[in-house]
């Protein structure tokens, strides 16, 4: 009992890291293969919206204002390719600055 | 070199488990390991936040997208590369295959994880088709007792035998001390005797484990250079 039981670790040095490429790389027919077998891709892409999300709660603003204002304000809007809401925000993003 | 994919699309099959005991015995062992962990849950890399000492680099952030790239940038630069992949059929899992040198398929010993080993072997066999090599695989009983096979047991690898199915001789057998590394984040040597019973049986069965992988992957090392 004197003799250690002998493990295959001998051989680990022989295993070296190797760039060789395996095989050339088929992804899509593998795809396609896996697919069949019913394994499907998890990684579904997101469909990306153009609406600018807006991450809290919304509400309606009324307001009658002078027409030379409101011609303005829709003008600069279009102007800048921006929302209505957007505007508004640029607009009193400007009052917390003063 | 040898790129170690460990699949099987049911869950609970013991596939983490068997890639942390492989990966962290042949890290103990000098080898240069990276652990892919590729699924979604992460255990392996959430494992290795927990501060063990092993060498093993672990990649927990690899997606669909980067699987293959991921492998063949690890496998140019560590010696071992193991993929940890998902319990489930997804592309991950067919795509990590494309770009390994051994599959292991991990089952415990019930007619369940029967049919969803049998799944993974279909797809390697595909597979093996598509890129015009082979890509050698082989069943692992998971959580199976040290002591007496049961009958279930018995009879799947008498029907995996049957089948050609090719099964590794050790077996990742059920021990506390398994899952004591996930619950310590440490490797088996480190973990505290006092603390987890029967650790001298794990690190012996994860020993013969690590040798017969050697024994497996350097032979189909040979194999290929001929």
């Amino acid at each position: 009992m004197n003799t250690k039981p002998s493990f295959g670790f001998g051989k680990l040095a022989e295993i070296q890291p190797s760039a060789v490429e395996a095989a050339p790389t088929a992804a899509r027919e593998i795809d396609r293969v896996a697919e069949k077998l019913g394994f499907l891709s998890r990684e579904v892409p997101a469909r990306r919206k153009r609406r600018i999300a807006v991450d809290e709660p919304t509400d309606q603003l009324n307001l009658r204002a002078a027409i030379t204002d409101i011609n303005q304000f829709v003008e600069w809007c279009e102007a800048e390719r921006m929302s209505y809401r957007e505007g508004f925000g640029r607009l009193v993003a400007k009052i917390e600055k003063v | 070199m040898p790129v170690i994919s460990v699949a099987n699309p049911k869950g609970g099959a013991g596939k983490s488990t068997t890639a942390l005991v492989l990966g962290t015995t042949l890290a103990a062992h000098g080898a240069t390991v990276t652990m892919l962990d590729c699924d979604p849950n992460r255990p392996i890399a959430s494992w290795a936040r927990g501060g063990s000492a092993t060498a093993m680099k672990v990649l927990g952030d690899v997606g669909e997208s980067a699987i293959v790239s991921a492998i063949d940038a690890e496998r140019a630069a560590r010696q071992f590369v193991l993929v940890d992949l998902e319990g489930t059929a997804s592309r991950m899992v067919s795509r990590a295959i494309m770009r390994s040198d051994l599959v292991l398929i991990p089952m415990q010993a019930s007619a369940v994880d029967a049919a969803q080993a049998a799944r993974a072997v279909s797809l390697v066999q595909e597979e093996e088709q598509v890129v015009g090599r082979s890509i050698p695989f082989r069943v692992l009983f998971t959580r199976t007792s040290p002591a007496i096979p049961t009958r279930n047991e018995k009879m799947i690898i008498d029907e995996l035998r049957g089948a050609g199915i090719p099964v590794l001789t050790t077996h990742l057998n059920e021990r506390a001390a398994y899952k004591s590394m996930f619950t310590y984040s440490r490797s088996l040597a480190e973990l505290d005797p006092a603390l987890v019973n029967g650790l001298p049986a794990a690190y012996d069965n994860a020993e013969r484990l690590s040798e017969e992988i050697i024994e497996l992957v350097s032979s189909l090392n040979v194999r290929a250079a001929a």
